[in-house]
């Protein structure tokens, strides 16, 4: 029962959040019309809510969903609650691809962009893998060497920014991580990817249970670690991936929304993966309500949204993890 | 902490060679900064602008452009390069750089606020903002990180953290107030095209108060090179001497941050090339930093004008791609020995 629950009141709170952030905007729309445009397509807000708000609702819980488990098997894999796709550098490496296929080739059909953002990610992992051979040990370390590539990302697409000048809008999708102007093709290169990665990442709660009490206990139990952990990263790194192509490069939500899940339900992956996701979910929403309503009718982006909320979360949980050790 | 006593002993000819190598690098960097960019100067032009004998739009362009931007990046080099040096000292941490310690990305933020607050806001009273906001910023990550020696990668961590949220923070307040991708570059990443001759003469003062100071204590910084429970056994006062250096560290930032934005990873780079050349005798490895970061700051620059020909990139983005294998590798280098 406690189980349910639990997985129930953040799935409400979807709902809550889903319908004002349709409501909420530059114009705002009561119950009564959300109710009706939602029902029929020829009142005067069905354009705005079906052509702008809902593709992004369904954008931000999808990529909520997916950057949050990329974070909750990152972090049981490398048995590190700093690793998270962006510490370690994986969305500003897919950032850089996506964006360097929109800006090179921007007529490229829409499955080009998450296969790009894909390639970028895998490419940080395996430079992540290389450079940190000697040091995997040593995960303050390898959360350098992903800072510092994560910082050539960045410098690489504030170059295409400055190459192939766009508006002030594509700029911050990817340097920061934005909804503005995602819409139904996002929804539609997004929605199969998360839909079959998700269950997927569900499907292996067990192998994730036995890799987080450590190496040597995991091979006792019978599992091919160096097999599993390829897969595993590889499922992570999708899930990261996939969700960069749509909203950008937004920081933080891999990392908080799987610790928040973790101090509910501890390290239980049958739980932990399905709770972190809703969470994920619900920051994407609740950020991108934020960052529309604070200055209409401008917009903050929601990837800096997420990073004023995580960056203290980030920071609290650094002084907590000292406590513990010191590195 | 017997490095002050395997003093290195360089020869005075290889120190006369090593500053008339680097004085002719600067040199050179001066010209071909002068010479080339979005449009090509011939020899005699040039000559002619700097000796103030032409008057044409071309001796203009140079004596208007590009001889105050490639003073002020030469001078912001130097500026960055002393201030990492000096952090890297003062915590003995090899990975400790303006840019990775909150202080310039809390410059930029405090800068921001400041030309947001009182729209008709000078340069140089940006300044003050600028020193508020690097204050602020290492106050920030060294409350966060604790001052022990011991903690080298948690200090960084920490830095970076703090460096993330004031970045957003400037992000966020860009976009409600201004809405250009150009300000917004400048003040996350850092470049020196548009200074001008005003920006070369607000920020030369304070070099010289930064760097005057710099040498009147340098032999008290002697002291950060051996530990401090022995400099503390000696009688010494240790936390003075730390946070002097501070304060020259965020009176050099936070000038270079108020005139250029924040550009990274020279502080980070050079003092370790410097003292790769010359070891830890601060008489010689202070100039040498000075002098290695406004070379390395003016070629920078130079590359800045053609990486995306014809538009003109922050030169932060140019020190970023350089710095960022740097921290890599100094990330990777097996127990890097605190300093």
């Amino acid at each position: 029962m406690k189980k349910v629950m639990i997985l129930l009141i953040p799935s409400l709170l979807i709902a809550f959040f889903f319908f004002v952030s349709l409501s909420v905007g530059s114009v705002f729309i009561s119950i009564q019309d959300l109710w009706l445009s939602l029902l029929q397509k020829d009142t005067p807000f069905s354009y705005i809510v079906w052509e702008y708000r809902l593709p992004r609702v369904v954008i931000s819980i999808l990529a909520g969903f997916g950057l949050a488990v990329a974070g909750v098997i990152l972090q049981s894999l490398i048995r590190n609650p700093l690793a998270s796709p962006d510490v370690i550098g994986l969305t500003k490496g897919a950032g850089f691809f996506a964006a360097f296929v929109i800006f090179l080739f921007p007529h490229s059909p829409a499955y080009v962009l998450p296969a790009a953002a894909l390639i970028g990610a895998f490419l940080v992992f395996i430079l992540l893998l290389l450079l940190s051979k000697r040091l995997t040990l040593k995960p303050a370390a390898l959360a350098l060497v992903g800072v510092a590539l994560g910082a050539i990302f960045q410098s690489g697409i504030q170059y295409l920014l400055v190459k192939y000048p766009t508006d002030i809008n594509m700029a911050l999708l990817w340097m920061s991580g934005s909804l503005w102007g995602r819409g139904w093709d996002e929804v539609r290169s997004l929605f199969p990817w998360i839909i079959i990665l998700l269950p997927v990442a569900w499907w292996q709660y067990q192998k994730l249970n036995i890799f987080q009490l450590g190496d040597e206990y995991s091979q006792s139990l019978g599992l091919d670690i160096i097999r599993q952990r390829f897969w595993l990263l590889l499922l992570s790194v999708s899930l990261a991936g996939v969700s960069v192509s749509a909203v950008g490069s937004i920081g933080f939500i891999g990392l908080i929304a799987p610790h928040i899940a973790r101090q509910l339900v501890g390290g239980r992956h049958q739980l932990l993966i399905p709770l972190a996701a809703l969470i994920g979910a619900n920051l994407m929403l609740i950020g991108d309500i934020i960052g529309r309503v604070i200055i209409i009718p401008r917009e903050v982006p929601v990837g800096i949204m997420t990073a004023i909320i995580g960056a203290p979360y980030f920071v609290y949980l650094l002084r907590k993890e000292y406590k513990r050790k010191s590195y | 902490m017997s490095i002050m006593f395997v003093r290195k002993q360089k020869p005075k000819m290889f120190l006369l060679l090593l500053f008339s190598v680097t004085l002719f690098f600067i040199s050179i960097g001066f010209l071909i900064s002068l010479k080339w960019g979005q449009a090509t100067i011939s020899w005699r032009t040039l000559y002619e602008a700097i000796t103030y004998q032409g008057h044409d739009k071309e001796h203009l362009y140079i004596q208007t452009l590009r001889m105050p931007r490639t003073i002020t990046a030469f001078v912001i080099g130097i500026h960055m390069a002393l201030a990492g040096l000096l952090t890297q000292m003062i915590t003995r941490n090899p990975i400790a750089s303006p840019h990775v310690f909150g202080i310039n990305a809390g410059a930029s933020l405090s800068v921001v606020i400041g030309l947001i607050m009182f729209s008709n806001l000078s340069l140089t009273d940006s300044i003050y903002f600028a020193f508020l906001g690097a204050f602020l910023g290492a106050l920030l990550v060294w409350s966060l990180a604790g001052i022990q020696q011991k903690h080298i990668i948690r200090l960084a961590l920490a830095g970076i953290a703090v460096h993330f949220l004031l970045s957003s923070l400037t992000e966020g307040l860009i976009i409600m107030n201004q809405h250009a991708t150009d300000s917004m570059m400048f003040w996350l990443v850092g470049a020196v095209d548009q200074a001008g001759w005003l920006e070369a003469k607000t920020i030369l003062p304070w070099s010289l108060i930064g760097i005057v100071i710099l040498f009147f204590m340098l032999p008290s910084f002697k002291l950060l090179l051996i530990d401090d429970d022995v400099a503390v056994s000696l009688g010494q006062r240790i936390l003075l001497v730390k946070l002097i250096g501070m304060l020259i560290v965020i009176l050099l930032a936070g000038s270079a941050v108020a005139i250029s934005g924040p550009v990274g990873f020279v502080g980070l780079i050079v003092p370790h090339i410097a003292r790769f050349i010359v070891g830890t005798k601060l008489s010689i490895l202070v100039p040498l930093t000075g002098l290695l970061g406004g070379t390395l700051l003016l070629y920078a620059d130079f590359l800045s004008r053609f990486i995306a020909y014809p538009y003109e990139s922050p030169v932060g983005i140019v020190t970023a791609v350089i710095g960022g294998p740097f921290f890599i590798y100094l990330a990777r280098k097996k127990g890097a020995s605190p300093l």
